[in-house]
């Protein structure tokens, strides 16, 4: 039983992870804390939904044209919302992202609706997985792996590629790194388009189990937050264990204490860490000057 | 190397740089002095491409550079050393200097990047640790690699001895002069007038963004009080 509810509290925290990460990469990079990045992920699912049941693709070849789709339209709206605010304060970036939660939510809602659609997904009548004793759903097992190798190859990619190097000199010092040739304005596009694709797979993962409308990513959105203020918004490493933290903690006190305690520990949680430790458990103060 | 001419930079209202004209010899060490707010910096970032100029022309090696964007300047050998020494703090002393090499990204780097450790022993035992672990003085030194890194022709630097002790600034300009030695044009910023002096070819002073004074080492030492008066010390 026990098993059970933290296997199912890993998979639920990796999907929070996947939209934490997003966040986490678009914030570091540019200083943006994007509102809209639930929103993008949800569009992006629209799409994989279009894919699959008007043009008639397998989920195989579906979801790979959806996540692309998310790459792209990462890249889209921060040349044509983000790029324009460029020197701009930061808070009218946050701004605009706020309303562009609004826009695609609206836009979204034209298209499709505002009825529920179900999402499929080859793993859902799979047989579960023996880990030992304990059976594993193969959603979740997906899950907990698709969330895994994201966080292996963001890794990768920001600490054994230039552009990746480049990334990092721009989110510690915009200015000196372009002294070295690094543009900012790339750096940003390269970091929306990352954060279009991990939340794409995010939706596209979560669907299934939430049934995909316009609203599928809010819960998510909040949770991610959630588990980056949990394990400090500064740190991909950080904001991934503190989405599978959240996770599991909700389905155990879920199960425990309350079902309807297990959706309020998400905002006991904000609070208590805001309170005691802003930094996030696993973030570091800075308080150097360089 | 280098040739400015009527230069002029505005911040909004602020006219950082009004007509500024200088030239920078090609192996030559050159220094800009001026007090806190002449337009030293804002010089040296308008010749990278960091901040926009409102008219006049830059030129390297006889071909226009203003208006190109940073990583087009840095690619055809401007290195820029930053005030306050910009090391990157949560990156390596390895990677501070490969991001210095970011527009020859792609090329063989091992023998540049070997060089450049060999240069500054100091440097060279923290391979693995992180920028903000340096001490001020390694961190110029740093700095000073990293601009290496992009194998320049033209080394800007900008206010080297700011915050170090006099016994580190005094190494900092050594291992500048070592650098001139290699072949590469610097052009260096200062407020401490003596030790600029000590260094460089030729001389210019800015005062509220204009060039005030210009001269030979000799002629500066010849008249360090009009030097002194114009630095308001
Ligand atoms: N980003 C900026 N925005 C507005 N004014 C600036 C900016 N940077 C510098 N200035 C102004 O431009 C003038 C020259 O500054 P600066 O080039 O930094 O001088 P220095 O390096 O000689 O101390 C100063 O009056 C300064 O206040
Ligand atoms: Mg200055």
């Amino acid at each position: 039983m026990i098993a059970n509810l933290i296997v199912g509290g890993l998979a639920a925290g990796c999907l929070y992870a996947m939209v934490g990460i997003a966040i986490v990469v678009v914030l570091n990079i540019t200083d943006i804390a994007n509102f809209a990045q639930g929103e993008m992920a949800m569009v992006t699912t629209f799409f994989a939904y279009w894919l699959l049941n008007s043009v008639g693709l397998t989920w195989w070849q579906a979801v790979p044209i959806a996540i692309l789709f998310g790459l792209v339209q990462g890249v889209i709206i921060q040349q044509v919302v983000i790029r324009p605010l460029i020197g701009s304060p930061v808070l009218s970036a946050i701004i605009a992202t706020l309303g562009l939660n609004i826009v695609l939510n609206s836009v979204a809602g034209l298209i499709w609706g505002h009825q529920t659609y179900t999402f499929p997904s080859p793993f859902a009548f799979s047989a579960p997985f023996m880990i030992g004793s304990v059976p594993v759903p193969v959603d979740a097992v997906v899950s907990i792996m698709a969330g895994l190798a994201i966080v292996v190859a963001m890794t990768w990619f920001l600490r054994f590629t230039w552009i990746g190097l480049g990334l990092r000199a721009a989110s510690q010092n915009p200015t000196v790194a372009r002294m070295m040739g690094v543009s900012i304005s790339r750096s940003s596009a390269i970091a929306w388009g990352l954060g279009g694709l991990i939340g794409g797979i995010a939706g596209i993962l979560v669907a299934p189990s939430l049934f995909l409308d316009t609203n599928l990513m809010s819960a998510l959105l909040i949770k991610a937050f959630a588990g980056g203020v949990l394990g400090g918004l500064h740190s991909m490493i950080g904001v991934f264990l503190g989405c599978l933290a959240l996770g599991v903690a909700e389905n155990l006190v879920g199960a425990y204490v309350s079902p309807a305690f297990g959706e309020a520990i998400t905002f006991i949680i904000i609070i208590a860490v805001l309170i005691v430790r802003p930094e996030g458990v696993f973030g570091r103060v800075k308080v150097r000057k360089v | 190397m280098l040739e400015i001419n009527n230069l002029n930079v505005r911040y909004g209202a602020v006219e950082a740089l009004r007509d500024v004209s200088i030239k920078v010899g090609s192996g030559n060490l050159v220094a800009i002095l001026g007090a806190n707010g002449a337009g030293k910096s804002t010089l040296l970032r308008a010749i990278s491409g960091i901040v926009g100029t409102a008219s006049g022309s830059i030129a390297l090696l006889g071909s226009a550079i203003g208006g190109l964007s940073p990583e087009e300047i840095v690619r055809r050998g401007v290195a820029h050393v930053p005030e306050g020494r910009g090391i990157f703090p949560d990156l390596t002393v390895k990677e501070n200097l490969m991001i210095g090499a970011y527009a020859r990204r792609g090329r063989d780097l091992t023998a540049d990047y070997r060089k450049v450790m060999q240069m500054f022993p100091p440097i060279e035992r923290r391979e693995r640790q992180f920028g903000y672990t340096l001490s001020g003085g390694e961190q110029q030194m740093l700095a000073i690699g990293r601009a290496l890194m992009a194998a320049p022709r033209l080394l800007l630097a900008d206010e080297l001895s700011l915050g170090l002790a006099p016994i580190i600034v005094k190494q900092v300009f050594a291992k500048l002069d070592e650098v001139r030695k290699t072949g590469i044009t610097v052009l260096v910023v200062e407020q401490n007038a003596r030790l600029a002096m000590k260094f460089a070819d030729y001389l210019y002073v800015l005062k509220y963004g204009r060039v005030v004074m210009q001269g030979s080492r000799e002629e500066f030492e010849r008249s360090t009080e009009l030097v002194d008066a114009y630095l308001g010390v």
